[in-house]
């Protein structure tokens, strides 16, 4: 009863779209790609001129529309040219709004379709079909819809068609595994006016809409058109589907290039692409992507890592771009998970030492040629509760870390040493290799166990392996998800499972509904795992892309690592 | 004759029944194909509706049952990763193979056999030792490595050739040569010296004496008679080719099977798996035996044998 009135009493207050916004940071972009995965053809000659059909009449302006870029109204010029990027993989590469499986498919989803929020280029949420929201009751969301906003064929998104797609998203099979835990939060998804949607969940809701996207910068269900599907069937779909994003789906060669179009359509006047026609190839080897845009077959070229990005440095017709702290990797003490443990991973004078032999600099500078280091902590510098002055990375301090480890009665003890190959986290292997040369200095053996990162994964979230593991993943600006995500009892990437203190702050900030003493509570959930010395890090890394001469500009959104925003491209 | 026929396609039969078991089972060994399409949050009830969706709740035996069903149907279920008919989705990428797979042997055949050949007749002068060489290296560096200075060169430098992808006969240049670059290295050394050993032979010498042409002493005489252990090479080659080269795929972004079947182990996507390993060495199998009938006709000792 006292939380039904701190709930009445709160959240109207609460859940203004403008107090909703400040809330809400960047929601598991490429959560679904971090859970399951840790995470040509050349053409020169190529005219295409298609285009979406049809009139624009929708404004980028119109109200509940969102801070940032993509608020801003401008006068956009026709879109013209075709650029090419080349990315290592595009996953199952499918088309459908109702099968992006993981991050590594993102770069079509970002790109063609869109739910009731999205990200702008600051990785903030702001609103995109949705208009406005409110919260009568604390399990019930209501959407009010943003008029105006046409699929690429030029007919209008109605209300219809969301709750259809939210029917087509759950119910596909096989499933697009965000679709899960969209289909385990909510309890229905009604019509309730012309242009609203309420979504009745389970539970009351605190994190629950981000975690899957409703209101995250990344998926949530796809918008798709019903009188599209129905004209063209389920199979047709899978080639000619329908969406409301800034660029349509021209043609889908699995295994080979998407196409994607201008859609000149686009409710948002300032994302209307500049550029006419993209086509995504995949190219698999980067010394192979490199190759193309030395010859111009690229424009673009994703996942230029360590050595190889020496290589373009003198080329006076590429630049190498870059996109800050994408992804980040910690090594976990696994013996912790058996509550009855006598590990000497229990003692946090071993933890410590653990982290003081990492040399981070070193790794950044020599291995990575990339990136920076980072505090021993799962964050980002742009998440909610990080603290640049209470979270510092460590500095190397050998003498200190054998002396922990001889407090510890841990000389010459031998633990397993997992390792994977992450989409996400350059190098995992080679680093691991290198951590192992560290704590042998302080006399430390590990025994390295590489494994398939789906297999890695599974015995991850069954936590059965034992000793040490590393986890990448990427960027995440909403601490509180963090917490919840890598921290909690039970969950499935968490390994302070039986610390009881981090265990009820995370039960505070559950049920906290105040942004500010949310804020509070995930710094001091941060600080107790940081204090305790549960994460060992390697350095945030940046995701590098090169791009030719023949790109003027393009802006990316902040943390995201894979092929995003192009419309924002300019030749 | 007839009997070699029937032995052998009893054998092939077998061996077809052995490959779907083995397949069967070896892709079930991979790991749980939910847990990679599901996220780990979700209910144990979402788990096992999953399962019963694909299929996956049912014991073994009746899902291999269905399995050897749909081999006899040509049904061989969804792959799990990308929601098509598993057998379209190998289908689709499966010609680029073969495509690629006919460039690298005709590559493979004309270079190693002209230049194995050109050793032997000139054995022991310069151009034996230089074949000797070419040889040597072609074994000793690895296909990756040449692919990626064929692409180098050819592509970067000169710019006479698309770096990958298959869009015109253009792009199958590099990837033919560096598909093909051992097995042609296998050839050169296997007929040189199968071309010497024959060329010892006194019916070799009686044809010289008696005063035949040479060209038609080493095409005629020695080549055919040299030709078993270089046809049994070549259909081993043949069986390297049409499997698909993870590398040579991922190096040159060609769209053939060898990606798509370490995309589908990874995904654990059993029926795409299961999928292209049987219907790939199912087409192998067969054309070993067509290989092995073509050595009874070539040499009728092994018929009768």
């Amino acid at each position: 009863m006292e939380r039904d009135n701190y709930w009445t009493r709160n959240m109207r207050r609460r859940i203004g779209r403008r107090g909703f916004l400040q809330t809400s940071g960047v929601a598991a972009t490429g959560l679904a790609a971090a859970a399951a995965f840790g995470c040509g053809s050349d053409d020169d000659d190529e005219t295409t001129t298609a285009t979406a059909t049809g009139t624009a009449s929708a404004t980028g302006t119109a109200t509940g529309s969102a801070t940032g870029t993509s608020t801003a109204s401008a006068t956009a010029a026709k879109p013209a040219g075709s650029i090419k990027v080349s990315v290592a993989t595009l996953q199952e590469q499918s088309a459908s709004p109702f099968f992006q499986t993981g991050g590594l498919s993102s770069p079509i989803y970002f790109h063609a379709y869109e739910g009731f929020f999205g990200g702008d280029l600051a990785a903030k949420s702001t609103p995109r079909l949705a208009l406005s929201m409110e919260q009568p009751e604390p399990t019930t969301i209501t959407f009010k819809l943003r008029p105006g906003v046409k699929f690429w064929d030029g007919t209008d998104v109605t209300a219809e068609d969301i709750k259809w797609s939210f029917d087509a998203y759950v119910g596909n099979n096989p499933p697009a595994p965000p679709s899960a835990k969209i289909k385990n939060s909510v309890t229905s998804v009604d019509i309730t006016g012309t242009d609203t949607i309420t979504i009745k969940f389970k539970t009351p809701v605190v994190f629950q809409m981000e975690e899957m996207g409703v209101t995250g910068v990344s998926r949530g269900w796809p918008v798709s058109s019903r009188a599209h599907y129905e004209k063209v069937g389920a199979e047709g779909f899978k080639s000619q589907p329908m969406g409301t994003g800034p660029f349509a789906v021209k043609e889908n060669k699995v295994g080979q290039y998407i196409d994607l179009v201008a859609n000149e359509l686009y409710w948002n006047k300032a994302w209307v692409p500049r550029v006419q026609n993209v086509r995504l190839n995949i190219v698999p080897d980067q010394q192979t992507r490199i190759a193309q845009i030395k010859t111009g077959e690229a424009d673009i070229i994703e996942g230029i890592i360590g050595p190889a990005a020496e290589t373009l440095k003198n080329e006076s017709s590429i630049k190498i771009v870059k996109t800050d702290n994408t992804a980040q990797m910690t090594v976990r003490f696994q013996d912790l998970w058996d509550p009855a443990t006598t590990s000497v991973q229990k003692d946090p004078r071993f933890r410590e030492a653990m982290k003081l032999a990492v040399d981070q600099e070193s790794i950044a500078k020599n291995l990575l040629k990339l990136g920076a280091p980072g505090p021993d902590i799962l964050v980002f510098p742009n998440s909610t509760g990080y603290d640049a002055n209470m979270f510092k990375p460590l500095k190397r301090d050998v003498a200190k870390a054998k002396d922990l480890i001889k407090q510890a009665g841990a000389e010459g003890q031998e633990f397993r040493l997992g390792s994977y190959s992450s989409s996400s986290y350059p190098m995992i292997p080679e680093i691991m290799q290198a951590y192992a040369s560290f704590w042998k200095e302080i006399g430390i053996n590990t025994k390295i166990e590489t494994k398939e990162s789906g297999a890695y994964f599974t015995d991850f979230q069954a936590k059965t392996p034992r000793g040490l593991g590393p986890i990448s993943f990427p960027n995440f600006s909403n601490g509180g998800i963090l917490l919840v995500t890598y921290y909690k009892k039970g969950g499935a990437y968490a390994t302070t499972d039986n610390d009881d203190e981090i265990q009820a702050l995370i039960g505070k900030l559950e049920t906290e509904i105040d942004p500010k003493a949310q804020e509070e509570l995930i710094k001091q959930g941060l600080k107790l795992a940081y204090d305790k010395h549960y994460f060992i890090a390697a350095p945030y890394v940046e995701s590098q892309w090169a791009i030719s001469s023949k790109i003027k500009s393009w802006e990316r959104q902040a943390g995201l690592p894979y092929v995003n925003s192009l419309q924002t491209v300019t030749l | 004759m007839t009997g070699y026929i029937v032995s052998r396609l009893i054998q092939t039969l077998v061996t077809i029944v052995g490959i779907s078991v083995v397949v069967f089972f070896l892709a079930r060994l991979s790991g749980d194909a939910t847990a990679l399409l599901i996220p780990p949050e979700a209910t144990a009830e979402d788990r096992e509706a999953l399962k019963e969706s694909l299929g996956l709740d049912d014991p073994l035996p009746v899902q291999y049952g269905i399995f050897v069903k749909g081999i006899i149907t040509g049904d061989f279920g969804d792959s799990f990763r990308f929601g098509e008919p598993a057998l379209d989705v190998f289908l689709d990428r499966f010609p680029n193979t073969l495509k690629l797979a006919a460039a690298s042997a005709v590559v493979a055949l004309l270079g190693g056999v002209s230049v194995g050949v050109l050793g032997a007749i000139r054995a022991g002068g310069f151009v034996d030792r230089l074949t000797t060489v070419i040889a040597l290296l072609g074994q000793a560096i690895p296909s990756f490595l040449i692919g990626i200075m064929l692409i180098l060169f050819f592509a970067v430098e000169l710019r006479w050739l698309p770096t990958s992808g298959m869009a015109g006969p253009k792009t199958f240049i590099m990837p033919a040569i560096a598909s093909a670059w051992y097995s042609m290295a296998a050839l050169t050394r296997m007929t040189r010296s199968s071309m010497l050993d024959v060329m010892e032979t006194d019916y070799i010498r009686l044809a010289r004496l008696k005063g035949v042409p040479e060209r038609a002493v080493i095409w005629k005489h020695a080549f055919r008679n040299a030709l078993v252990p270089i046809l049994s090479l070549f259909s081993l080659q043949i069986i390297f080719f049409v499997s698909g080269s993870v590398v040579i795929e991922q190096i040159f972004a060609w769209p053939g099977i060898g990606q798509l079947t370490i995309q589908a182990i990874f995904s654990r996507d059993y029926p795409l798996v299961q999928t292209i390993v049987f219907v790939t060495s199912t087409f192998l199998v067969l054309l070993n035996l067509g290989v092995d009938l073509l050595y009874a006709v070539i040499d009728p000792r092994i018929r009768l044998a």
